[in-house]
């Protein structure tokens, strides 16, 4: 146990003795938090919208000061002609451009039925559908007769930082685990170093305990560290058992590790280690619904984020953060994650025995 | 500047790749690979959002209602039924959504009165109850149109047109997108680690005990790199072309100058970090913090700028991403021209030059 | 050929180098001697222009450089940089290239056209008789033929003077016997060699050696002066168990242990006779020849004690 001991202390002082290491590892992630809770929302705001008028549609005016007080819409330019609408949706000036039949919106009152154009850029996909649906609920005003009533939970005000903090939590902490540990083996092994530790009476498992132990409970300090910053500054709620989300922060750790490992067992240099990191993180993230949502994708897809222990620390932690931990789902998540965890650690000192 | 050192030095990180397949085959393969495989995956089209639905109403009226959410495809009903505690089967995640129909709908449609129908939606994920709103609010109004006032019209139909990608294709959106951001990483990647490499085994004291200058130094090692690049974007272009089927409209000279200036700004990145760090696991990090992430969500990629506070959206101008996302989805899906793309290019090319500046600046010719 | 004058290097409080002035001359074997952190690797560093010297100066040849009034290093830091050669104690060669390439990267470096360096290819290929070695990757090259590849590398562009900082770390005896006898080559062709060592048996090799501690330069001469001038009175060896323990503890005796035996020194010849009566077991000592060794310990080792 001493030599293991020893191991670890040499670890955790060699990863933060560089103070910009540090840095990088408990500092820069809070700056991160904010940028990220602050500037991402799936809301679509902002929509630049143009509209085509004739000075005395007083109808078309109507809904474009109702569009200015939506508040999702920037009304731009109000009286371009006709011709330039176009130029000025490909040059971006606007993004959505409201055409009203060529005698105003107003002539037609009482007269049937008037036909208004609604040209969308759709290079973005999101924000045409968005600019389409907000203005066509401000044309039909709601009526009295018949709403149906939303009742939203858990996060009421739509705040885009209560889904984000946990999601970017899962997103930074996995990123530094994979890549520290998987780098740092790589290195030893480019060094020699590694050679000079097998001589030594540590045995392959105290090794691997020795290099993952550290990241481990800095992974730890770091995750509660930033959901307490996310808390803290965007008021995000954490509504479950605190024991549950340990647990699970826990076996998430164990299996980034765990791959982590891996990846070092694969690689010949810390760039390659790199590269192979980055393989793992990048799919990992989009199949993760941080992002976009799982249930979207096609099935195939849907079958490997099951094998995405970054999706099952994400949905579990939007769950007890949010909703107070429903136990069915974190059975299901938290038994899906520690199988994966196991596979994945158990493999990995297979293949890191193996290559000794 | 010496153009003779600077091959050297080009010419012997050509070796280095050359020697060591992996990585240059992952340069190259992987952004392939992974526009494939999220051009597939990322449909935004939010579609099959699981509903229950609680009618306590068992009429004709309230089984219409129903119908409309059947019809409408993007709500699945995964569950009919009633719940005492509703709120659960959403904690458990088996739906988003549950509709309550209440027992005396029909009864108030035929009386006249506005009925009241609730939508509990689960508020924590906002990409999918975003999409769920605006379906809701469809089905609202055609729920007016043919179940309670028959009569009613409209005043203004509203006719829709999207331009550039008529059918709303997701991939058209999601490719040209993922294009900068795959490059992006694998670009600063590749050179976070080149210099930090040099000073951790020790060569860098070598490199400085000869005449070789940093800019040599600088442009000898992204040189070999942005050629890689430019592989990895002709590849990923035609997957994008051939694989996707997604047109291009503007000007291919534009595209290739765009693609150079977004490479070598990346790649210049790359170099800073990997000078400043020196060391490879740092450099790392680094790379990580300042590209990976910030290219992924602050980029334009999936959460628009324009929806940002106006803090951030000065703040994105730095992101060589930011620009290059833009210029790409102008030249893929508009047929623009010189106009439409002169101030992304013109950003890219600043940013070009502060970066390797300030690499040259950063780069001490001698040891501390 | 080369001059330092009075050059001190600060790292914030520590002084790494401390008024450090000599002069080598054209075709000379340099050697600098000292502990590890006594500021050889320092001191090759400025003379190579890698390090800004807080004060002082240095002059290779006719070019002057060292802290000029702006605190940045000049100009002619840089002008030297093509005329010297260097080979550093932690990186010599990329082991990912074959010794061909890492010549031709060595030249291309300094602009070598491909007429000349074809023929310093041929030579130095010669001159180490590689023969078909110089297709391979450095990495699978044994370490001695390593240093010696890395040292043409150093060569390539013909400098008037070498650096050779730890250059034979970790070599066989072997190895840096044939190491050696290429230093010595290069040096009658008139090449001047600055190199640091930590083996005393090479260091006899060097025409003159300076002694550092501490940043300074405790002695500077050829090793035998330096023999001489360290032990006047020579060295008296005796076998250890016989050493009555009073003895080691005498203060103006200097001893330390040499293979099996002690070496004693004393610089008041009166006093060793003094205790030779006290102790007759000292007339069993005997007068040895003084090693590199005993004047390393007695100036480097023995005054820090």
């Amino acid at each position: 146990m001493n030599c293991l001991w020893g191991f670890i202390i040499k670890e955790t002082l060699q990863t933060l003795r560089d103070p910009r290491m540090a840095v990088l590892l408990f500092g820069v992630p809070i700056i991160q938090l904010m940028i990220f809770g602050y500037a991402i929302s799936n809301e679509v705001k902002n929509i630049k919208i143009g509209f085509v008028q004739n000075p005395d549609d007083a109808y078309t005016r109507e809904i474009a000061s109702h569009a200015k007080a939506s508040g999702q819409f920037i009304v731009s330019k109000v009286g371009i002609i006709a011709s330039e609408a176009y130029q000025s949706l490909s040059r971006g000036d606007v993004e959505a451009l409201f055409i009203p039949p060529s005698r105003g919106l107003s002539y037609y009152e009482g007269r049937g039925e008037a036909k208004a154009q609604l040209l969308l850029d759709a290079t973005d996909l999101l924000r045409a559908r968005g600019a389409e649906h907000y203005l066509l609920s401000i044309i039909a005003a709601p009526s009295t007769s018949g709403n149906i009533d939303v009742k939203t939970l858990y996060n009421p005000s739509l705040t885009s930082a209560f889904q984000m903090v946990p999601g970017v939590v899962c997103m930074i902490v996995c990123i530094f685990t994979i890549i520290l540990t998987s780098m740092s083996i790589t290195k030893e092994k480019e060094r020699g170093t590694l050679e000079m530790l097998l001589v030594s009476p540590i045995r392959p498992y105290q090794i691997i305990a020795g290099k993952s132990i550290p990241y481990f409970l800095i992974g730890l300090v770091n995750i509660s560290l930033i959901i307490s910053v996310g808390m803290i500054i965007f008021d995000v709620p954490f509504r479950g058992p605190f024991l549950m989300y340990l647990l699970g922060a826990s076996v998430f750790l164990v299996a980034t590790l765990g791959v982590g490992i891996l990846i070092s067992t694969l690689a010949q240099n810390q760039q390659q280690a790199m590269m192979g990191g980055f393989i793992f993180l990048f799919p990992a993230m989009l199949l993760s619904g941080i992002m976009t949502p799982i249930c979207n994708m096609p099935e195939f897809l849907q079958a490997l984020a099951h094998l995405n222990p970054l999706m099952h620390f994400v949905t579990l932690s939007r769950n007890i953060l949010l909703k107070g931990g429903s136990p069915l789902l974190f059975w299901k998540h938290f038994g899906s994650l520690l199988l994966l965890a196991i596979f994945l650690f158990s493999t990995a000192i297979y293949r890191f025995k193996k290559n000794l | 500047m010496n153009l003779g050192r600077m091959r050297a030095i080009a010419f012997k990180e050509a070796t280095h790749i050359r020697r060591d397949p992996f990585t240059l085959i992952m340069a190259i393969i992987m952004p392939v690979f992974l526009v494939v495989l999220f051009g597939l995956a990322l449909d935004l089209d939010v579609k099959n959002i699981k509903i229950g639905i609680d009618d306590r109403d068992q009429s004709y009226s309230s089984r219409r209602l129903i119908s409309l959410f059947h019809e409408s495809r993007s709500f699945i009903i995964a569950k009919q039924g009633h719940w005492s505690d509703a709120e659960r089967e959403i904690r458990d995640e088996n739906i988003s959504a549950i509709l309550v129909i209440p027992h005396d709908f029909e009864k108030k449609i035929k009386k006249g009165e506005a009925p009241l129908i609730q939508f509990v939606a689960d508020g924590s994920d906002n990409a999918i109850l975003g999409p769920a709103l605006s379906y809701l609010y469809g089905i609202q109004l055609q729920m007016r149109q043919q179940l309670i006032e028959t009569s009613f019209q409209p005043k203004v139909k509203i006719e829709t047109r999207y331009l550039y990608n008529g059918e709303l294709k997701s991939s058209y959106f999601i490719v040209p997108g993922l294009m900068s951001v795959v490059l992006a990483i694998v670009s600063i990647l590749l050179t976070a680690l080149t210099i930090s490499r040099e000073w951790e085994n020790g060569s860098m004291e070598l490199l400085l005990s000869t005449p070789t200058n940093p800019l040599e130094l600088i442009l000898g090692k992204i040189l070999p790199y942005s050629i890689i690049g430019m592989l990895a974007v002709l590849l990923v272009y035609l997957t994008a072309r051939l694989g996707f089927d997604i047109p291009f409209r503007g000007n291919h000279l534009f595209f290739l100058l765009a693609c150079f200036l977004f490479l070598t700004a990346y790649l210049a990145q790359g170099t800073v970090i990997s000078i400043v760090a020196r060391s490879q696991a740092v450099a790392m990090q680094m790379a990580m913090v300042s590209g990976f992430l910030p290219t992924m969500l602050l980029s334009g990629f999936i959460f628009s700028i324009s929806s940002m506070p106006p803090f951030f959206q000065y703040f994105t101008m730095i992101l060589p991403a930011r620009w290059f996302l833009q210029i790409v989805r102008t030249l893929f899906l508009k047929e623009a021209g010189f106009m439409e793309i002169w101030s992304p290019l013109l950003a890219l090319l600043l940013i070009n030059l502060v970066l390797v500046n300030v690499a040259r600046k950063k780069f001490k010719r001698t040891l501390e | 050929m080369l001059e330092v004058r009075s050059l001190s290097v600060y790292f914030g409080d520590f002084a790494a180098v401390k008024k450090v002035s000599f002069k080598v001359s054209k075709g000379e074997i340099f050697g600098l001697l000292g502990a590890n952190g006594a500021g050889k690797t320092t001191t090759i560093r400025v003379m190579c222009g890698l390090l800004i010297p807080t004060e002082g100066e240095v002059q290779i040849g006719d070019t002057i450089f060292g802290k000029n009034n702006n605190g940045n290093n000049n100009n002619s830091a840089e002008l030297i940089k093509s005329r010297i050669g260097y080979m550093s104690q932690k990186f010599t060669l990329y082991d990912d290239l074959t010794v061909e390439e890492n010549w031709k990267f060595a030249a291309s470096l300094r602009n070598m056209n491909n007429g000349i360096y074809k023929k310093r290819c041929d030579y130095l290929n010669q001159w180490l008789s590689l023969g078909d070695r110089t297709k391979q990757l450095v990495g699978k090259l044994p370490s001695g033929l390593k240093q010696q590849v890395a040292l043409a590398a150093a060569l390539f562009h013909n400098p008037d003077i070498i650096f050779l900082d730890e250059p034979t770390a970790g070599v066989s005896p072997y190895a840096r016997m044939q190491f050696w006898n290429l230093i010595k080559i290069l040096a009658s062709e008139g090449k001047t060699i600055i190199v640091t060592t930590h083996y005393m048996d090479e260091a006899e090799n060097c025409e003159r050696l300076s002694l550092m501690r501490a940043g300074e330069i405790i002695a500077l001469d050829s090793p035998e002066k330096l023999k001489h001038s360290t032990f006047p009175h020579g060295i008296w060896g005796l076998a250890e168990e016989k050493i009555p323990p009073c003895l080691r503890e005498e203060k103006t005796l200097s001893m330390w242990p040499c293979g099996l035996n002690y070496h004693m020194v004393t610089h008041n010849l009166a006093h060793w006779e003094d205790l030779k009566k006290q102790h007759p077991i000292l007339a069993n000592a005997t007068l040895v020849a003084p090693t590199l060794e005993d004047v390393f310990l007695e100036l480097v080792e023995g005054r820090s004690r």
